[in-house]
């Protein structure tokens, strides 16, 4: 396991991305400036320059062309992944928390904030193969959610969105017609991610109230749950091992002692199927708040409270574990 | 006319005179002056040589009981192994060796001691725990035929 | 296994819910036995009599006196209450109510009411204890794997497991909603007693089945005697006509005496049992009160008086009351102690300068240690003596152990002859070690003086030797564990900690010890550790809300010493039993994990080939 330190980000991380070549990494962060890395060294490539507010997320097109990012500046932006040139930008009434582009890159879902009397929503928009053509039009639009849309992620074939949130629900909405086609209440707390596994046949979920789950989309229900003692901000599923792994730990505010070791900020790996904690990966200094692997699995990157993402490869004796 | 160069002769004469006391005093006053110097400048450097004399054997001082204080510990360290073996050696045997060892060997040899102590002492808190259990068990199942029978009298 | 609401219940057997009136209106009914027996002639003067006695203290609505087919009264009375509560008060208010000179009221409990009324009233038998099988109350020390139980509390839930070495402790038993309040074991594990609205109960065997129930309203505190016969209930409040504490017999369940609450400065347990149960002390305004038991009287009727008395403490082996007076005037503080019931002065202590006095005797009572802690000349620093008796010798001779700095705890090696001190100031106090066995200049000889540690509370296993320095509370949890060996050497085993720890607690056998950390302390990590005597780690069970743990103790053990001496000697054979056991248990346990791991491996190969079937007949549609 050889760390990489990812500097650049001067405020908490909030969410890291994968290219689908695995080559690049996406992170962004309560500063302005969404950042690009080498996977492979962790050396930075770039920043997009051009929000004025703190970033929630952000998503890539199939080929790393594009980028697209959502902000609390109350607007989503489309860049040039290569050159971080801005090509387009949507205009909200309250910030964007989460953004997904649809497999095959022809809707975009932007998921707008619960504030000063609007409520949480789920918007569809066409995703302009020209970003000539690119309007604000809206052609879908999902309500429900109490408080805040946390995570938003597309079905493998489009028929149909899942979402989750403060509200401790992860739902189901049918893009065609924009119903709510499923809900789970498993949870106890607020849900905190949620990330679908490599083929779109499971996702996981993390939640403040200590869990993990991982859920069968088709069913909505759960089908493991990973136990931890502090609330779980982010897990991700392996695409190469049985394997999911988890970071979340204490907030700052609800830790009294300035002790690294209550906080428990350490990446968890469990075991998908037998719900166990393999093993532990410490280093961060504050919560983490975003975990991916990459396509490959043979490595992750987290990102945390502490303002740092930390890029993981996997000694060659993790993959003979079972 | 004579008188007048006599005159102006002696005049002149007085004049050489003074300029040559002038010199003569002149001359005296510098040579006072140097030899002041000289002597500040000689007592200066004897102070300083007398400083840096006794700095060197503070510093001999300090090199040398550092030396011995560690003679000492190692002396302390070679008896301590020497009786954990079960040996006997004196004085001037250990010492003999110390001055043979050195340093790194012998705290090496001291980690390993301590190792294997504490290996030891793993293995008889072991012992010792075994022991407990398996009497209390022990204990337990000689005691339950007559808890069998037992009742509240 | 989880018992629900079945046969006996609990908290049911208090319920005061005025809805449940009509269901339990047995419940305001008492039963008024020993009256006396009278001709038709004299009945309605007596029912005027009884009826007159009740209606003072609550409406009745009902009073029956049957009468004998001879026109005799049998001598008892049902009377019925408007209110449960009424009825109560009344039961209380009258039990042992003298009559005249041959009739003491004895007003009877509930459930034989019932009986009564449902049976012919024409030829209710004298009342008997019902005889009950009640099984063997120490089945629980039967276990063949020699486990122990313990108790945990989370949340208003009480449950009962197994201690395991190879796997995580095994629920032995749980009841919903078994006790309001904190329940506790008896002395020697032979009961466990719950606490209720209107009182407590005590539960025993491996079932926990009811044993008996203590019918005392607001009841915050019980407390047994060493023996486990008796116990005493407290009820803070004191509903009226009730009195504060009352003691019981706890095999029949009967009230023996009550008595109103002490003066506020003496501290609970208010009542002091001897290790045989044959007396019990209390402290009283310028007195010890000694009762004889089960009688409950004074002993030769007539108190000890002990002017200004402040703390009084029985040997636990023999009928030896220890106490202190402070000083006053020009006499100095003193510490006496009294055979009982003879009353004489055994030994005494005078001590100078007091602040304050506390008596720690050793478990066998072998040794007594009294803290003086003692102020300097200024009156400003503090310093403690211990003042040692030496019980088993002849005049009980006393040493004086001066420490020059303040005791923050002292603690007794049990059935040992070592002491542990921990002295000094601040964070990090110094930790000595004594022995009583006399050295060559007879004196009390120091071991160890372990410098800054940091420890609050010394906890010495009950087989002794191995002893924990435990920083509990502000300390966060450090535990250092020692050995001292038999030949008196203080050896370091290992140190280690349990994060926001404020408990410590050795099983009864001393081969484990738990470390607690309660949801009021530090809620993210409650739970319990459970750790080998020398600090390795063996269960971290986390528990929501965990509120307390606590061992169950055992009884006395009913081995001789020769019985003892004879397994010491065979303990070879006994090991070699022992260790395969213990081998076979990992096997299968291992062999059932793997097995397990399994099954889940299987299932879950089952679904995903389930999904993927599923996937094709939905891209088929």
């Amino acid at each position: 396991m050889r760390p990489y330190l990812l500097k650049g980000h001067e405020r908490p991380l909030t969410c890291a991305k994968y290219s689908r070549e695995g080559d690049i990494v996406f992170t962004t962060a309560k500063d302005t400036k969404p950042t690009a890395w080498w996977a492979e060294t962790g050396e930075r490539i770039g920043t997009y320059n051009g929000h004025n507010g703190a970033v929630w997320a952000v998503d890539v097109d199939y080929d790393t062309k594009r980028i697209v990012t959502g902000s609390a500046d109350n607007t989503a932006k489309i860049w040039v992944a290569e050159t971080g040139q801005e090509l387009y930008t949507f205009h909200k009434k309250t910030p964007v928390r989460s953004v997904a582009i649809s497999p095959g890159d022809k809707l975009l879902a932007l998921v707008t904030t619960s504030q000063m009397g609007y409520e949480s929503s789920i918007q569809i928009h066409p995703f302009a193969q020209d970003t000539a053509d690119q309007t604000d039009e809206v052609v879908m639009e999902m309500k429900g959610h109490t408080g805040i849309i946390t995570h938003v992620v597309f079905d493998l074939c489009n028929r149909w969105i899942l979402s989750c949130g403060e509200d401790a629900t992860v739902r189901k909405w049918d893009i065609e017609t924009g119903q709510e086609i499923g809900r789970n209440k498993d949870h106890q707390k607020g849900i905190n991610d949620m990330q679908l596994n490599k083929e779109g046949t499971m996702f996981i979920t993390a939640s403040s109230d200590y869990t993990s789950r991982l859920f069968d989309p088709r069913t909505m229900e759960t089908v493991k749950i990973y136990r931890t003692q502090r609330p779980v901000n982010a897990a991700a599923i392996s695409p190469l091992m049985d394997h999911i792994a988890l970071g979340g730990g204490q907030e700052a505010k609800d830790v009294t002692t300035t002790s690294n070791k209550v906080g428990q900020f350490q990446v968890r790996v469990f075991h998908k199927i037998f719900e166990d904690e393999i093993g532990t990966i410490k280093g961060h200094f504050g919560p983490i708040n975003c975990i991916a692997f990459s396509p490959d699995g043979r490595s992750f990157v987290s990102g945390a409270e502490d303002g740092y993402a930390r890029l993981h490869h996997f000694d060659p004796s993790y993959f003979q574990l079972e | 006319q004579d008188q007048e160069r006599m005159e102006r002769r002696r005049e002149v004469i007085e004049q050489r005179k003074e300029a040559h006391e002038r010199a003569v005093l002149e001359y005296e006053r510098e040579e006072r002056q140097r030899s002041q110097q000289e002597a500040i400048r000689r007592a200066e450097e004897e102070a300083k040589r007398q400083k840096q004399e006794a700095e060197a054997r503070e510093e001999e001082r300090v090199a040398r009981e550092m030396r011995e204080r560690e003679k000492e510990d190692l002396l302390r360290m070679a008896a301590e192994l020497d009786r954990k073996k079960g040996g006997k050696a004196s004085y001037e045997e250990l010492e003999a060796k110390v001055v043979d060892l050195d340093k790194d060997k012998l705290i090496r040899e001291q980690k390993e001691q301590l190792n294997r102590e504490r290996a030891e002492f793993e293995k008889k808190m072991a012992g010792y725990a075994k022991k407990i259990d398996h009497t209390e068990r022990a204990c337990r199942e000689v005691e339950r035929p007559l808890l069998e029978q037992w009742y509240d009298v | 296994m989880v018992e629900k609401d079945s046969v006996a219940g609990g908290d049911d057997d208090f319920q005061v819910d005025p809805s449940e009136f009509k269901k339990d209106l047995w419940k305001t009914i008492i039963l008024v036995d020993n009256l006396p027996v009278v001709p038709t002639e004299k009945f309605d003067k007596l029912l005027s009599v009884v009826t007159k006695i009740y209606s003072q203290l609550g409406e009745v609505v009902e009073l029956v006196m049957p009468k004998g087919a001879d026109g005799m009264s049998k001598g008892f009375a049902f009377v019925q209450f408007k209110t449960v509560e009424m009825a109560k008060l009344a039961q209380a208010r009258t039990e042992s109510y003298q009559l005249d000179k041959s009739h003491i009221f004895k007003v009877n409990g509930f459930e034989d009411v019932e009986k009564y009324m449902a049976a012919d009233e024409k030829a209710p038998e004298p009342q008997v204890e019902p005889f009950q099988e009640r099984g063997n109350l120490r089945d629980w020390c039967l276990d063949p794997r020699a486990r122990d139980h313990f108790a945990i509390r989370a949340g208003d839930e009480t449950e009962i497991f197994w201690n395991e070495v190879h796997s995580t402790p095994q629920s032995a038993f749980s009841r919903g909603q078994w006790s309001e309040g904190y329940p506790l074991w008896s002395p020697q594990g032979s009961y466990f007693a719950t606490f209720h609205r209107m009182g407590c109960a005590i539960w025993g065997t491996l079932q926990f089945s009811k044993f008996a129930r203590f019918e005392h309203p607001g009841v915050k505190a019980v407390d047994f005697s060493p023996c486990e016969r008796y116990l005493v209930t407290w009820s803070q409040d004191g509903y009226e006509g009730t009195e504060n504490v009352i003691i019981w017999d706890v095999r029949s369940g009967r009230k023996l005496r009550g008595f109103s609450a002490p003066d506020p400065d003496v501290a609970w347990p208010f009542f002091k049992f001897n290790h045989d149960g044959s007396y019990v002390a209390r402290r009283g305004k310028d007195a010890i009160n000694v009762y004889s038991l089960p009688d409950l009287q004074l002993v030769d009727k007539k108190k000890v008086q002990v002017e200004n008395v402040r703390d009084i403490s029985w040997s636990p082996r023999d009928n030896y009351l220890a106490y202190w007076t402070p000083e006053a005037g020009n006499s100095p503080a003193r510490v006496v102690i009294l055979d009982i019931p003879s009353r004489k002065e055994v030994a005494q202590k005078n001590i100078f300068s007091v602040a304050d006095i506390s008596l720690h005797w050793q478990s066998v009572g072998d040794y007594l240690a009294v803290k003086a802690d003692r102020l300097t000349k200024s009156k400003k620093g503090k310093f403690t003596d211990l003042h040692i008796f030496r019980m088993r010798e002849k005049g009980l001779p006393v040493e004086v152990i001066e420490i020059n700095s303040a005791i923050q705890s002292f603690a007794w090696e049990p059935k040992g002859h070592r002491f542990a001190v921990i002295h000094g100031e601040g964070a990090k106090p110094d930790v000595s070690f004594y022995t009583m066995i006399r050295s060559k200049d007879n004196k009390i000889k120091l071991l160890a003086k372990l410098d800054k540690k940091s420890a609050s509370n010394i906890c010495w296993s009950p087989q002794g030797e191995n002893v924990i320095l435990a920083g509990l509370k502000a300390m966060e949890g450090s535990l250092e564990f020692y050995f001292i060996s038999k030949e008196d050497e203080v050896q370091h085993v290992v140190s280690t900690d349990h994060y926001m720890a404020n408990e410590v607690q050795w099983d009864p056998s001393g081969r484990f010890v738990t470390t607690t950390v309660p949801f009021s302390r530090y809620q993210h990590e409650c739970g319990y550790n459970i750790w080998t005597m020398h600090g390795k780690l063996l269960h971290k069970i986390a528990k929501d809300r965990f509120v307390s743990f606590s061992w169950r103790p055992r009884p006395i053990s009913l081995l001789t010493p020769e019985a003892i001496k004879n397994i010491r000697k065979n303990l070879r054979e006994y090991s070699k039993k022992f260790d395969a056991e213990d081998e076979r248990l990992r096997r299968r346990l291992e062999a059932g994990e793997s097995e397990h791991r399994r099954m889940i491996l299987e299932e879950w190969t089952k679904f995903i080939l389930a999904k993927e079937e599923e996937y094709i007949q939905e891209q088929d549609m």
